[in-house]
């Protein structure tokens, strides 16, 4: 045996038997730190150890006023309350780090910027999710689920109508009626997908285009139901004048945005947000806003 | 006995459980449960004698005008009828217009009818779904619906518009067939018996009208009635008016003396008023006018009936009334011309209630009138519904009565 070994055995034998022990000494000593690295710089390209290792989350919101979502409130985080800081508080506190809130501009697509160019972490402020916004950051998915609903003018509904059981497509899909959107929204976007033929005109705020919508210059305006109801709610005599009608089908969820490069930090939150069920509606945030009032009238 | 029957009997006692009924549903709504039931046992009596006693009123009625010759002149009836249509519901529209009741409501300042309106005002639709979703009749889907396809189906479920026209054509045949005796002197029976029973229930009218008032006023959010006490308070005053002119119409055709042209039509009148049923007050305004016009009884046994059922005049007013209201709501400012159309389509919307009786289903017909004039209805109609108890009293002795008062302008004095 001793013999048949010895004889096989080589010089060219010996140097593929020393090389290959070499390469295994090799892996065995590389291996932990190598894939320790690569790991490491993985998620931190992903997004989500980066955040940990900076010890904060930045949470970006808007520089305006939309209670129950986010207001300013010097008891809160950063002078800030609402659903969404609550929502980056359990996830900060998830990921052990502490929140911060930055509320430097009051232009909804540059918030959206400021998360692509690695400024914030994370927005929200009742972010609609838009395709063309969408092609420079991540959506996670919807925490709220709202739907899309006209305020129409019952007035200019009553004249306009062509035959008693108009459909609102059949009212509002016409040349001579118009309808109001917030300019530059994605209500505009959306108005213009749903009404091709009707009149769209875009106004500066929410506030002005119910302006122009009670002195009858346009017969609807177009937002998500909550605004909707909540405007509705709002004015004495409201619903004399005024009917909101909630689009059933069509959806508008509202999503965090987060920055394209950090995908694991995308997944995560999704894992997040189904774990601790997350998901609210048009009638939770109602709920939450006229706690909001009662406790302001206290006050 | 005798001497409790003759309190029970008088009109007084009548509205005096009307509005002790008025008074307790207030102040204890609690116990008005048992209450509603025993109301609900009196009408559900008065309604079993009601479809007996149409069948066979109108067709002895029609059958004795087509055998024996009398002087019946059906141009007549048109044209007293089509004359009533449009004063009714030209007072309507004078009533709103003048006192202009809107002006002095304030739907804002009410949570509870804020409330009403608020859930009516929120929708939810798929995008081709009508917004507003009204039924309405057309004229052929009408006369489609008046022909009984199943008499016994339409006896049965009083559908009476169906029974009318089946009484009138079983009538016309019956007239035609020699040897027709039997049948009517089954029918006279039929009515007698059934006028009989009729007679009994009414006296039990206080307490029934006690019932049903005290019930019907648990319904009322009291709130939501003071805000909207100017347009209850003129329509019925409207209908006062009404009542007042009929009485001068009957007093002028009957000669009786004012009061006595109030007192003689109690009995129709009053049943109406506590039963909010009109169907209820046809026995006995056959029975009043039978006696008045002891020559006619043909005549008042067909007439009457068809009068109630067709007279929609007192829904004419309402309507009118209602549509200058609900422009009023929008500061709409009605031409001369709009108010006519007002008046016009009053007329149509009021006949196009033939055969419904309830407030929920009759109120919403209002949009037969606003929407060629271009107004919106869709939020007011709720708050008309809830305001319907304290209007429907009215509205239907009015029905009654006004038919009582075309009765006595067609039919000539013995």
């Amino acid at each position: 045996m001793n013999n048949k070994v010895t004889g096989n055995f080589n010089t060219y034998n010996l140097v593929r038997l020393l090389f290959a022990v070499f390469l295994l000494t090799c892996a065995a000593f590389s291996n932990a730190s190598a894939s320790d690295v690569l790991f490491k710089a993985k998620t931190q390209e992903a997004g989500t150890q980066k955040i940990i290792d900076s010890g904060e989350l930045r949470l970006a919101i808007i520089d305006r006023e939309n209670p129950p979502f986010y207001y300013s409130d010097s008891n809160g985080v950063d002078g800030t309350s609402g659903l969404e800081v609550e929502l980056g508080k359990k996830i900060a506190e998830e990921l052990g780090v502490k929140l911060k809130i930055i509320r430097k501009t009051s232009v909804f697509n540059d918030l959206v910027r400021s998360v692509a160019k690695g400024e914030a972490d994370i927005a929200m402020s009742k972010l609609s999710i838009s395709l063309p916004r969408a092609s420079y950051v991540e959506y996670s998915q919807p925490y709220i689920n709202f739907r899309k609903a006209i305020l129409v003018n019952r007035l200019k509904f009553a004249e306009q109508k062509k035959n008693p059981d108009d459909s609102i497509q059949d009212f509002f899909n016409r040349k001579e009626v118009s309808i109001g959107v917030i300019a530059n929204s994605s209500y505009e976007t959306f108005a213009k997908q749903l009404f091709p033929e009707g009149k769209i005109i875009g106004y500066k705020s929410w506030d002005e285009a119910f302006k122009a919508l009670d002195k009858g210059e346009v017969s609807g305006i177009f937002r998500d139901e909550f605004e909707v109801s909540r405007t509705l709610r709002g004015i004495p005599n409201g619903s004399i004048k005024f009917m909101s009608v909630v689009l059933k089908e069509q959806k508008d969820p509202i999503a965090m945005v987060l920055p394209w490069d950090k995908l694991h930090f995308k997944h995560w939150i999704n894992h997040f947000m189904n774990s601790k069920s997350i998901s609210f509606n048009n009638k939770d945030i109602l709920e939450m806003l006229e706690v909001y009032s009662n406790k302001n009238n206290k006050k | 006995m005798q001497k409790i029957r003759k309190i029970l009997k008088n009109p007084v006692s009548v509205l005096l459980g009307f509005t002790l009924g008025g008074f307790y549903g207030s102040y204890f709504p609690e116990y008005t449960e048992t209450l509603g039931a025993i109301g609900q046992i009196f009408l559900n009596l008065m309604k079993m004698c009601v479809v007996p006693i149409i069948v066979s009123a109108a067709t002895l009625g029609v059958t004795k005008l087509l055998t024996t010759k009398s002087n019946v002149s059906v141009g007549k009836i048109v044209t007293v009828m089509a004359s009533l249509f449009v004063v009714f519901s030209l007072i309507g529209v004078l009533v709103g217009g003048v006192f202009r009741p809107a002006d002095k409501v304030d739907v804002g300042a009410s949570p509870a009818l804020n409330k009403i309106v608020l859930s009516a005002s929120s929708l939810e639709r798929n995008l081709d779904e009508p917004v507003e979703i009204q039924k309405s009749v057309s004229f052929i889907e009408f006369i489609r619906d008046s022909i009984p396809k199943n008499i016994f189906n339409s006896l049965s479920q009083t559908e009476i518009v169906q029974v009318v026209v089946f009484s009138f054509i079983f009538a016309l045949a019956l007239a035609a067939v020699p040897g027709s005796e039997k049948i009517m002197n089954f029918l006279d029976i039929i009515y007698k018996v059934f006028e009989r029973i009729f007679s009994e229930i009414i006296t039990f009218l206080p307490i029934a009208s006690f019932c049903i008032m005290s019930t019907n006023i648990t319904k009322i959010d009291p709130d939501a009635f003071v805000s909207m006490v100017p347009f209850v308070g003129y329509i019925n005053l409207a209908y006062i008016v009404v009542f007042l002119v009929g009485v001068c119409i009957i007093n002028y055709r009957t000669k009786l003396g004012f009061i006595k042209s109030i007192t003689y039509f109690k009995d129709p009148t009053i049943i109406a008023l506590a039963t909010s049923s009109s169907l209820s007050a046809i026995p006995s305004s056959i029975k009043v006018l039978n006696e008045l016009y002891k020559k006619n009884t043909n005549l008042v046994q067909s007439l009457v009936p068809l009068g109630i059922i067709v007279g929609r005049f007192s829904i004419c007013l309402y309507f009118s009334f209602a549509a200058i209201f609900v422009g009023h709501i929008y500061l709409h400012d009605f031409t001369i011309m709009q108010m006519v159309y007002v008046v016009l389509l009053s007329i149509f919307a009021g006949i196009s209630t033939i055969g419904i009786t309830a407030g929920g289903i009759l109120i919403p017909i209002l949009a037969m009138v606003l929407d060629p004039i271009g107004l919106p209805f869709g939020a007011l109609v709720f708050i008309l519904i809830a305001m319907d108890p304290l209007i429907s009293p009215m509205r239907t002795m009015i029905v009654a009565h006004s038919n009582l008062t075309m009765a006595t302008m067609v039919i000539d004095k013995d």
